[in-house]
C-alpha cells in the first residue's frame, strides 16, 4: 500500500504530476470559459439556483481559473519536467523518488483546497496571491520538498558542469519560496504583517516577480534542455545564456511596481520599476536569440516535431510579451492602456500561449518516453498545436483590442460606463469566448492523446543511450530485466568558471541579487511608508463597515473595481461625467486598510470615491439586488443570494468610499 | 552575430542526457523510506486541512 502510493521507480512522480497536472488544465480552462460565455449572457446567471448561482459568481470564478491554471497546472507541469530533466543533466537518479511523491500528494491536496476555499470566498483580496495563509503554508511545504528534490540531486551529481538548465531550476526552487514568503508575509500567519499601501507594493513583488523568477525560470530551463535534445545541436552560444540568466534574476526583481504607475506608491519606486523594466529587453533577447538560433539549426526538425513547434511559439510568444511588458512600463504607455481588457490579454500572452506552450512541450516529450511507448496520435498533437496556437493568438488579440477602444474612450472622456467600457468590448467578448473554445477543445484533446499514450500506447524498444529524434518514434526507455547493473561513474572533471561548476556559490550569487531587489523593493518603502498620515476621510471601520469589506473580498468585487484614482486622471476621469472619477488617490487614504483594494482591473467603474457618486446606500443595496435592472447592459453579477444583513453591510461598507 | 556555439556549450549538450536512466536500478538508494514518506505527507496534510478550518472558523464567517 505504502509503496504504491511512495513508490520509488524512476521518473514515477515527474509521470504522476505531469498527468495531475492535466486535470488542473481542464479545470482551469473551463473555468476561463465560464468567465468569457458570462460576459455574453450576464443575465442568464439568473435563471440559476442561489447556491450555484454563489458558486458560480464571476469573482469567485476567476479567483479560481487564474489560481488553478499558474499555481496548479502551469507550475506542477513545469516541475514535472525539471524532475525528468534534472537527474540526466546531473548523470544521477533523483535524490529521492518517494519524496517527489510528497511533493506530488501535497500539490494536489492544494489544487483540490484552493478550488473549494477560493469558491467559498476565502481569499486575501489580493491578485496573484489570492490563497489563504493555510494553503500558501502547505504550497511553502511543497516548495521546500521541490527545493530538497533539486538541490539533492544537484549535489549527488556525476557531472560537473552546471547545465545552463540547472542554474535556471535552482534559481527558481530558492527564489520562489522567498518571493511567496515576502509577498505575503507569512511570518505572520493571524494578521497582515503590510499595512497601508505597502501591501501594494508587496503584493506585487510577489505577483509580477513570481513570472519572471518561477515561470520564467522553469521555462527557459525546459526549453533549454529540450531544443537540443530533439534538434541534436548544441545550444548557440553559451555566453548568451550565461548574460540571459545573470541578468533576469539581477533585472526582473525591482521590477513589480510598474502594476501601479500614476498610483499611490513612491515616485521613486515606480521610476526604478520603469527602468528594471526596460533593462529586460537585455535577458529576454539573449535568450529569445540564443534558442531561436538553435532551433535554425535544424529547422526541419521544428517542422517535424510538434514539440519543438509547441516550444518554437512559446519562445516567441515571450519575445513579445516582454517586448509589450517593458513598453507597458512606460509611464506614458501605462497611464494608456492599465486598466483596461490589455491587461489580462498581456498576462495570457506570457503565461497561456508562452510558458503553457512551453509546458505543453515538456509533457509531449517526456511523458511517452517515461511511458516507454510512442506518443498514440501525433496528428492530434498537430491538431492541437494549432488549436491552441490559433485560439491563444485570437483571443490575446480580441482582448487587447478591447482594452485599446477602452482605453481610447476613457482618455477621450467619453461619458457613461456602459457606453465607454461595457458596449464597446462585448463584440469582441463573443470572440474571446469563441477562441477561448477553441482552447478547451485542444486541452481536451492534448489530455486524451496523452491518457491513450500512457494507457494503450505502443511500446518501444531499448535503448540505453535514447536520443529523442524528432517526433519522438524512435525514442526508446530500458525494458526491466533487459538492463545492465548500476554502473558507479567517477564524478566528471568539474570544467569552467567556478560559478558554473559549484551549485553553492551559484546560488549565493543569486540570491544576491534577490536581495538587492527585496531592500529596495519592499524594505525601504516599508520603512517610508511609516511617514503616511491618515487622509481625512479615512477612518477606523465600524464592525458593520469591516465585515462588508470582508463580503466585498470574499465575493471577488475587487477583482472588477479598482480603488485607485490615478494621477493624471483625478478630477477629470470621466465614469458617468467629467470629473465623477474623484480626486487623486493619496497613500494616507489607506492607512487603515488591510489589505488594500486597489485593484488592476475596471470591468466595473473605480470605486474610490463611489460614495460620492451614489450617495444612498438603499441604492447600493439594490443595485447589488438586480444590477441589470438599474443600468441595462452591465456586466456586474447580481448578489440576490446574499441575505439583507449581509448587503446591509456590503452598502455600509461601499458608503466609507467617499 | 559574433558569438556562436563555444567549447562549454558543445561539451555541455554531448553530455546532455543519457544519463543515469541507462539501467533500471537506482543509482543511490532512496534515503527515504516509504512511511517517512506517507507519515510527512499525512502529518503536512492534516496541518493545512486543520489550517483552514480554523481560518473559516474564525476569521471566514463574517461576525
Amino acid at each position: 500500500m505504502l509503496t504504491a502510493l511512495f513508490p520509488e521507480d524512476k521518473d514515477s512522480a515527474a509521470q504522476r504530476l505531469a498527468l495531475a497536472s492535466l486535470i488542473w488544465l481542464v479545470v482551469g480552462v473551463l473555468a476561463g470559459l465560464t468567465l468569457a460565455v458570462y460576459y455574453s449572457a450576464p443575465g442568464a446567471w439568473n435563471a440559476l439556483p442561489p447556491w450555484m448561482e454563489r458558486a458560480l459568481e464571476f469573482g469567485k470564478v476567476r479567483m479560481i481559473h487564474v489560481d488553478i491554471l499558474l499555481f496548479d497546472w502551469l507550475s506542477m507541469a513545469l516541475v514535472a519536467g525539471v524532475l525528468y530533466i534534472l537527474p540526466r543533466l546531473c548523470r544521477v537518479d533523483l535524490f529521492s523518488e518517494r519524496l517527489a511523491h510528497v511533493l506530488f500528494w501535497l500539490w494536489n491536496l492544494h489544487a483540490v483546497l484552493s478550488v473549494i476555499t477560493l469558491d467559498m470566498g476565502m481569499n486575501r483580496g489580493r491578485e496573484y496571491a489570492e490563497q489563504i495563509w493555510p494553503l500558501d503554508a502547505l504550497f511553502m511545504a511543497a516548495l521546500a520538498v521541490c527545493a530538497v528534490l533539486v538541490f539533492g540531486t544537484v549535489a549527488r551529481r556525476r557531472h560537473g558542469q552546471l547545465y545552463v538548465s540547472v542554474w535556471y531550476f535552482m534559481g527558481a526552487v530558492v527564489w520562489m519560496p522567498l518571493l511567496i514568503f515576502i509577498g505575503k508575509g507569512l511570518w505572520s500567519f493571524t494578521t497582515n504583517p503590510y499595512h497601508g499601501i505597502i501591501d501594494n507594493i508587496a503584493n506585487w513583488f510577489l505577483g509580477h516577480v513570481i513570472l519572471g523568477l518561477w515561470f520564467t525560470a522553469l521555462g527557459l530551463g525546459i526549453s533549454y534542455y529540450i531544443i537540443p535534445r530533439i534538434t541534436g545541436r548544441p545550444i548557440y552560444s553559451h555566453w548568451l545564456s550565461l548574460i540571459g540568466f545573470w541578468t533576469l534574476a539581477f533585472f526582473y526583481s525591482p521590477i513589480g511596481g510598474h502594476h501601479t504607475e500614476w498610483g499611490p506608491i513612491p515616485y521613486w519606486l515606480q521610476t526604478e520599476a520603469s527602468s528594471f523594466s526596460m533593462l529586460m529587453f537585455i535577458p529576454v533577447g539573449a535568450a529569445v536569440w540564443n534558442q531561436l538560433q538553435t532551433m535554425a539549426q535544424a529547422p526541419r526538425r521544428v517542422m517535424e516535431s510538434p514539440e519543438l513547434a509547441f516550444i518554437l511559439v512559446g519562445v516567441v510568444a515571450y519575445a513579445v510579451t516582454s517586448t509589450q511588458g517593458s513598453i507597458q512600463a512606460l509611464r506614458t504607455f501605462n497611464g494608456y492602456e492599465h486598466f483596461s481588457f490589455w491587461v489580462p490579454g498581456h498576462a495570457m500572452l506570457a503565461l497561456g500561449l508562452g510558458f503553457g506552450s512551453i509546458a505543453i512541450a515538456g509533457l509531449y516529450y517526456f511523458v511517452p518516453m517515461v511511458a516507454g511507448k510512442a506518443l498514440w496520435s501525433r496528428s492530434a498533437a498537430w491538431v492541437h498545436w494549432g488549436l491552441w496556437t490559433g485560439g491563444f493568438t485570437l483571443l490575446i488579440w480580441l482582448m487587447q483590442t478591447a482594452g485599446l477602444v477602452q482605453s481610447a474612450n476613457w482618455r477621450q472622456g467619453l461619458a457613461g460606463w456602459i457606453t465607454s467600457t461595457v458596449a464597446p468590448a462585448d463584440p469582441y467578448l463573443v470572440g474571446v469566448a469563441g477562441s477561448g473554445a477553441l482552447i478547451v477543445i485542444g486541452s481536451l484533446l492534448f489530455v486524451w492523446n496523452i491518457r491513450r499514450t500512457v494507457v494503450a500506447g505502443r511500446s518501444l524498444v531499448v535503448s540505453p543511450t535514447l536520443r529523442a529524434l524528432p517526433g519522438g518514434r524512435q525514442a526508446a526507455l530500458p525494458v526491466a530485466g533487459s538492463a545492465p547493473a548500476p554502473q558507479v561513474r567517477p564524478p566528471v572533471r568539474p570544467a569552467g568558471p567556478r560559478i558554473e561548476t559549484n551549485a553553492w556559490v551559484l546560488t549565493s550569487f543569486a540570491l544576491l541579487l534577490f536581495g538587492f531587489a527585496v531592500v529596495s523593493t519592499v524594505v525601504v518603502p516599508n520603512m517610508v511608508s511609516a511617514r503616511y498620515a491618515p487622509a481625512p476621510t479615512a477612518h477606523p471601520y465600524t464592525p458593520l463597515q469591516a465585515q462588508g469589506r470582508l463580503l466585498y473580498i470574499e465575493e471577488g468585487c475587487w477583482e472588477c473595481h479598482s480603488q485607485n484614482v490615478r494621477t493624471i486622471e483625478g478630477g477629470i476621469g470621466t465614469i458617468h461625467q467629467p470629473g465623477d472619477v474623484g480626486p487623486t488617490s493619496m497613500p494616507g487614504d489607506y492607512v487603515y486598510q488591510d489589505p488594500v483594494l486597489l485593484g488592476q482591473h475596471r470591468r466595473g467603474p473605480d470605486l474610490m470615491h463611489v460614495a460620492a457618486r451614489w450617495p444612498s446606500a438603499s441604492w447600493q443595496v439594490m443595485h447589488l439586488m438586480d444590477p441589470q435592472a438599474l443600468t441595462p447592459g452591465t456586466w456586474m453579477p447580481s448578489f440576490r443570494y446574499l441575505n439583507p444583513a449581509e448587503l446591509a453591510a456590503l452598502a455600509a461598507y461601499l458608503e466609507t468610499l467617499q | 552575430m559574433a558569438v556562436s556555439s563555444r567549447p562549454p556549450s558543445s561539451e555541455q549538450v554531448r553530455d546532455l542526457p543519457s544519463g543515469p536512466p541507462e539501467s533500471e536500478a537506482r543509482s543511490h538508494p532512496d534515503p527515504v523510506p516509504a512511511w517517512v514518506a506517507a507519515l510527512l505527507t499525512l502529518a503536512l496534510a492534516a496541518l493545512a486541512l486543520v489550517g483552514t478550518y480554523l481560518y473559516w472558523r474564525f476569521r471566514y464567517l463574517p461576525g
